[in-house]
């Protein structure tokens, strides 16, 4: 084991010399931003909500990746978001136990799970600019990165199947070990059919407990505790020309809210104090009598699908075109509607907690390395006893770099 | 007739592709042949050992007709669907992109001393001293 450690340190820190003729590294990155311009929508209480144009100013990413032999990998990817302060969204060092079949990774990694959270990142690559439900980081439904992976592949003929097995701090309270597992059969490089898990095994924590914004896992804000589960398949055919994607999960939880300290001040005290977010749902679940939240016992399920489909044209000057369909569906009978609460407006503002959106858009790649992306979604959604839309147009573009 | 021509078109087609690129090896490493599939695999990233031999894909620029043609004939990609590929892999760490080399020259090179190394190169008539051609079943 301290040898291994050892390896993998050498990998970081690039000292060593005894596999220096094999040692491979590759710096690149990326760099993107984004428009969006939201229509007015409907609050939770039925007033109207004035919602504002956002640039997002440029991100500008550098990844190092670092191979010795196919027997060490390291990884590091650093994000100066918004043009701010540096954050490292994945470091971590990989060490191969058994060849291809058995892989052993360390350190701040994006979890396997499903298609989409490990190459959100990768901008320029998929069809669509926002996330899945599933990983929109307003509700998440559970934490995008881990701690400890364990991996493998088996290849036979053209298919190859991929198992994951992975823990970390994630949400935990104390000493819970969480895992999850990610089975991935592949069939050439064109389809993929998998299967995703994921368990607290035990108590967990929001690990924003300030409940001043989204959280960053599955545990709301306004839970002083929660044990779930999230699972689902999914599968993807990327062809030359057709993008097909489809995933399915459910989220079950088992959760307590917050009714800590004196009347009118616990977090699920202030959500029932709050004119947007109190809507007739949230009353009736949180026991609202006054602005004294009386049931803490939150048992419910989160549901959420896609699909999503694309279709390349090849352009005579080497370019791409790919105009894109996408249909999400969410729904979570917890979720409130104050950000500011650690709520979601999507979710938060709908009488049953549910929505769908629709959206069309198109990527134009005149390049490999520059992409823009144009697209619209019209969400939909019950609130206060009627059908109410709004919609949501979006430009992002990105450029990928390499030395 | 027309039939038998279109055969014999796409037959000859195949063969000049085919023809246009050389897989090889250092001639020290304990492989000789390998299958399409195989090959494909470890250029896309899902494995690096083949018959119990460690093989690391290494490639020259797409600008080369050798690397166009091994893409399209070898891979049964389009060079955008490969790249598209690779940036995916890359900018989320699933894996390590073939190691670019800028010269076929640059490319015997590094595979004569690197014996887990695995290079594409523009076809000879036989291969460059210090590696050798794999067969491609």
């Amino acid at each position: 084991m301290v040898r291994n450690l050892l390896g993998a340190a050498a990998v970081v820190f690039g000292f060593s010399s005894l596999h220096a003729q094999n040692m491979d590294t590759r710096f690149y990155g990326y760099l993107d931003g984004y428009f969006e311009s939201v229509e007015d929508q409907t609050s939770a209480n039925g007033a109207v909500d004035e919602n504002s144009s956002e640039f997002n100013v440029p991100n500008l990413s550098l990844v190092i990746n670092s191979n010795i032999n196919n027997d060490y990998r390291a990884y590091m990817n650093l994000t100066g978001q918004g043009a701010g302060n540096i954050s490292v969204r994945n470091a971590w060092v990989e060490k191969s136990l058994a060849g291809d079949y058995l892989k052993f990774r360390i350190g701040k990694l994006y979890r396997p799970f499903g298609i989409y959270n490990e190459i959100l990142d990768a901008v320029p690559t998929y069809i669509g600019i926002e996330a899945p439900e599933l990983f929109d980081t307003d509700h998440l439904m559970l934490t995008r990165t881990t701690n400890l992976m364990l991996w493998g592949q088996k290849n036979l003929g053209v298919w190859s199947l991929r198992y994951v097995l992975k823990t970390g701090n994630d949400e935990r309270e104390s000493s819970q070990v969480p895992y999850g597992i990610d089975l991935q059969y592949n069939i050439g490089s064109n389809w993929k059919f998998g299967f995703s898990y994921y368990d607290t095994n035990g108590k967990a924590k929001p690990i924003n407990d300030k409940a001043d914004s989204p959280s960053e896992g599955g545990v709301h804000a306004w839970m002083s505790e929660d044990e779930y589960n999230v699972m689902g398949p999914y599968f993807q055919y990327k062809g030359s020309k057709w993008t097909v994607q489809a995933a399915t999960y459910q989220a079950d939880h088992n959760a307590t809210r917050d009714d800590s300290g004196n009347v009118g001040e616990s977090k699920a005290d202030l959500i029932c104090q709050s004119t947007t977010s109190a809507n007739q749902r949230i009353k009736d679940r949180f026991g609202c009598v006054g602005n004294d939240a009386q049931n803490t016992n939150a048992d419910y399920k989160i549901d959420t699908y896609y699909l999503r489909v694309g279709y390349n044209f090849d352009l005579e000057s080497g370019g791409q075109i790919t105009p894109y369909a996408q249909y999400d569906y969410y729904k979570n009978p917890e979720m409130v509607y104050d950000k500011s609460l650690g709520g979601d407006k999507e979710a938060g503002v709908s009488d049953d907690g549910d929505f769908v959106k629709w959206t069309v858009g198109t990527v134009y790649r005149p390049n490999y390395t520059v992409t823009f992306k144009l697209d619209y979604s019209q969400h939909m959604q019950d609130v206060v006893n009627e059908s109410k839309d709004y919609g949501e147009i979006r430009f992002s573009y990105s450029y990928f770099w390499k030395f | 007739m027309k039939f038998i021509l279109i055969a014999l078109t796409v037959l000859f087609s195949q063969f000049a592709l085919a023809s246009e690129y050389m897989v090889i090896v250092s001639e020290s490493a304990g492989i000789n042949e390998i299958n399409k599939n195989d090959l494909k695999q470890v250029y896309l990233g899902q494995k690096s050992n083949v018959g119990g031999v460690s093989l690391t894909p290494s490639i020259l620029p797409t600008a080369f007709k050798a690397t166009q043609n091994f893409i399209k004939e070898g891979m049964g990609m389009s060079r955008a669907e490969f790249e598209k590929y690779w940036m995916e892999k890359e900018m989320s760490g699933q894996a390590t992109p073939p190691k670019r080399q800028t010269t076929p020259n640059d490319m015997i090179n590094f595979i004569k001393s690197n014996p887990s190394f695995i290079g594409v190169i523009p076809s000879a008539d036989k291969a460059p001293a210090g590696v050798k051609a794999l067969k491609v079943l």
